[in-house]
């Protein structure tokens, strides 16, 4: 039987339909204005270079006498955590009750080319931990890594134990290497020295068409034809383009710090061999002995869960729990379903320990 | 199967009906809009066309912020567009071999032939369908390419309309000649280049001939998939559904392709020889830099260096004088952090207190046995206290 039962009137009223949003969908695209985003009220407590630390307001009665740091990662910008109101896993944790730190790394240039790994883990991490400390006079704070912020935050738990009191990695790569994981075989045989030693710092621009180049037939083409549909009122269309927003804000890679993050983690999988240099020291994942929360997505087609999982093996807590959310990569911080189930998860994790 | 419409104009109809539409909605929003500049639009799919004529009256009217995105989603109606016009003539073949008993799998696989040659053209896939071989054509050529020539010293891309098929015969006689006198360096430097060049081109068509295969292999797979989908009785209502089919046939030929070994290594291939032409092409630079006494390169990644490590050297004094201030300040509190404390937050260990008593020596100044003195009288008052028992009380 021939599978095919398109009439041509009907094949006409299709795409007559599908030029009538599209047509709708510009016009309602172009009058939207600017895009805002951010959702939590926030004040900047420490600068450093172009780091900012900043301080949310705690929304709840009852807090969490242990602020918790939020480390994002140097791709992309952090107002994913807080993109919007109802879609916001800082709103979140700070409804649960948290008092929320969140470090900020801004727009690296030139200038920022010879920053190092050890800098922005024993040097800015450490500054802002140290300051929250000496804040709240506490000898231990919590820390929450977002993506490639975890894998930072698992070096600096590693390094600096004496300083984390609970740790939370959220879609966290740890192996580099797991068969599913197209990133590590992208850059798997780039001489990555030449890349730094020509360029500096890498540009945000070749990030964002690196993700798009995982899934290039859906994420340059199909999201958009699948846009044409959602675009008949302003606050879709706001939504979508607040995402769109957030997607192609890549700050530049600092040079030498994607130098070693690239050879260290991705060619020679570092953490799982223990090769990772950070200054003076190696990292041992098996310090790390403070309680570890690891939250990661089953449908995560950047940084795959299996990597994330690998996590367990490798750290020396007895105390590990693991959280599998059912969804992709973003989807973690920004769905609906999200809301519901990370932020109070981690409040009920933390509030145990 | 729904009714059949076998009329021979009936996609010219369609055609017909599509265009004036889009004139329709173009002359809507700007009555003005000059009519030239749709005579001078290469498109020859009339809805495509006319779409590019309505954008070129909208984009003006867009913010800049936005009209990226909305260039991208414009561009895939066009491919929508360039799709159904695709699949109208495929249709309509099959609903001719329907009525003359022909066997519409052979008439499937003669129509996705017939759009292999399409897609694979490489003037459609310029003009007319850019749009759907996007993803082909973009990556990584054009990635790399615009964001290594933006973080490069050369601007703009000044190697792009080189090709490699008239280049290389001249230039083999010209790489084979060489370098003599006072700027020999120079003139190895830019054969260098050249050979550079050619190995890049090179690896580049290879690239693209891979992923080639790709595109040809994913309308292989809808191919199957269509007649896969015909023995399980599902039906195709829409053209939608033709287009998701399209994007799925796509995506799975290139994972299937892109997660191989051999991918792997070229995708590293194609880079390392961008690279090498770009940092080629900045040695060339710099040393015209050099001559004419302008900082070159070099020289300021000279100066970035050691100002970073400047700044790393006056982090660590201001963090050491942070530390001894809070140490000073809790000696005057009556209170002094603990030895492991101290050395494990990187503070000064002269300031902790020691165990040890301090070793008499004949000759002191005063203000030595002053301060030996002290230090006895602290270390002999050391004390645990609790769990957190490092901390010691010492009275100044």
């Amino acid at each position: 039987m021939i599978p095919f039962h398109l009439r041509p009137d009907e094949i006409i009223n299709e795409v007559n339909e599908f030029n009538a949003k599209l047509h709708h969908g510009i016009h309602t695209l172009s009058e939207i204005g600017d895009i805002d985003v951010g959702a939590s009220e926030k004040e900047p407590v420490y600068h450093e270079d172009k780091l900012v630390l900043y301080h949310f307001k705690p929304l709840a009665k009852k807090l969490n006498p242990v602020p918790i740091l939020i480390v994002y990662a140097l791709v992309n910008r952090p107002y994913m955590a807080d993109l919007q109101d109802g879609r916001s896993m800082i709103q979140g944790l700070l409804q649960a009750g948290q008092d929320v730190y969140l470090i900020d790394w801004g727009y690296p240039d030139a200038a920022d080319r010879y920053l190092t790994l050890d800098d922005y883990i024993n040097g800015y991490i450490d500054r802002c931990v140290n300051y929250i400390r000496k804040q709240r006079s506490l000898d231990k704070i919590n820390l929450l890594g977002i993506c490639q912020g975890g894998t930072f935050s698992l070096c600096y738990s590693s390094l600096h134990p004496d300083k984390v009191k609970n740790l939370i990695t959220t879609v966290t790569p740890v192996d580099f290497q797991t068969k599913n994981d197209l990133l590590s075989r992208m850059v798997r045989h780039i001489d990555i020295d030449m890349v730094v030693d020509t360029i500096g710092n890498v540009p945000g621009e070749l990030l964002n068409y690196t993700y798009l180049s995982l899934k290039p037939f859906r994420l340059m083409g199909q999201k958009y034809m699948d846009l044409v549909n959602l675009l008949q009122d302003k606050e879709q269309a706001r939504n979508f383009m607040r995402m769109e927003k957030w997607i192609f804000d890549s700050p530049d890679q600092v040079g030498e710090a994607f130098r070693q993050f690239i050879k260290q983690f991705y060619q020679q999988n570092g953490l799982v061999n223990s090769m990772v240099r950070i200054g003076e020291d190696t990292v041992n994942l098996k310090k790390v002995t403070m309680p570890v929360l690891n939250i990661f997505a089953a449908a995560d087609h950047l940084v795959p869960s299996d990597s994330s999982k690998a996590l367990k093996k490798l750290i020396g807590t007895k105390d590990y729990t693991e959280l599998e959310f059912p969804g992709g990569h973003i989807g973690i911080y920004v769905s609906s379903k999200a809301q519901k189930l990370i932020p109070p998860s981690v409040g009920e994790w933390l509030a145990k320990r | 199967m729904s009714k059949k419409d076998t009329s021979s104009s009936w996609t010219e109809d369609w055609m017909k009906t599509q265009r004036q539409y889009l004139d329709a909605m173009s002359a809507f929003h700007n009555s003005s809009a000059n009519s030239t500049e749709n005579k001078t639009n290469t498109n020859t799919n009339p809805m495509a066309g006319a779409m590019d004529f309505w954008w070129q009256t909208l984009s003006p009217k867009i913010s800049e912020e936005n009209l990226e995105f909305i260039d991208n989603m414009a561009e895939q109606g066009r491919v929508f567009y360039a799709l159904s016009e695709q699949f109208i003539n495929l249709l309509k073949a099959i609903n001719e071999a329907a009525e003359t008993e022909e066997n519409w799998e052979n008439v499937l696989t003669s129509q996705f032939d017939a759009l292999k040659s399409f897609f694979t053209d490489m003037d459609n896939g310029k003009n007319v369908v850019s749009g759907m071989m996007n993803a082909w054509s973009l990556l990584p050529m054009d990635t790399l390419q615009r964001s290594f020539s933006s973080g490069s010293i050369m601007p703009g891309d000044f190697l792009e309309d080189l090709k490699p098929e008239a280049l290389e015969e001249v230039t083999d006689k010209f790489l084979s000649i060489p370098g003599v006198g006072y700027t020999r360096e120079s003139q190895e430097n830019i054969q260098n280049g050249i050979r550079l060049w050619n190995k890049y081109q090179n690896t580049h068509r290879e690239y693209n001939n891979a992923m080639f295969k790709v595109g040809i292999r994913a309308l292989d797979n809808m191919r199957e998939k269509i007649v896969k989908m015909s023995i399980e009785g599902k039906e195709i209502k829409s053209m939608r559904e033709i287009y998701d089919i399209w994007v799925d046939c796509n995506e799975d030929a290139y994972s299937d392709y892109v997660f191989t070994e051999e991918y792997s290594d070229l995708y590293g291939k194609l880079t390392n020889a961008l690279m090498a032409v770009k940092l080629n092409g900045q040695n060339i630079v710099d040393e015209f830099l050099k001559t004419m006494n302008i900082p070159t390169r070099h020289s300021m990644n000279t100066t970035n260096r050691r100002q970073q490590q400047l700044r790393r050297e006056h982090k660590q004094t201001i963090k050491k004088l942070e530390d001894m201030e809070d140490q000073i300040k809790a000696m005057q509190a009556g209170i002094v952090p603990t030895r492991q404390k101290s050395v494990a937050s990187g503070g000064n260990p002269l300031m902790v207190v020691s165990k040890k008593k301090p070793r008499a020596t004949k000759k002191k100044t005063a203000k030595k046995k002053i301060r030996s003195k002290k230090t006895k009288s602290v270390s002999g008052k050391r004390k645990k206290s609790g769990t957190k028992s490092d901390k010691i009380v010492i009275k100044l």
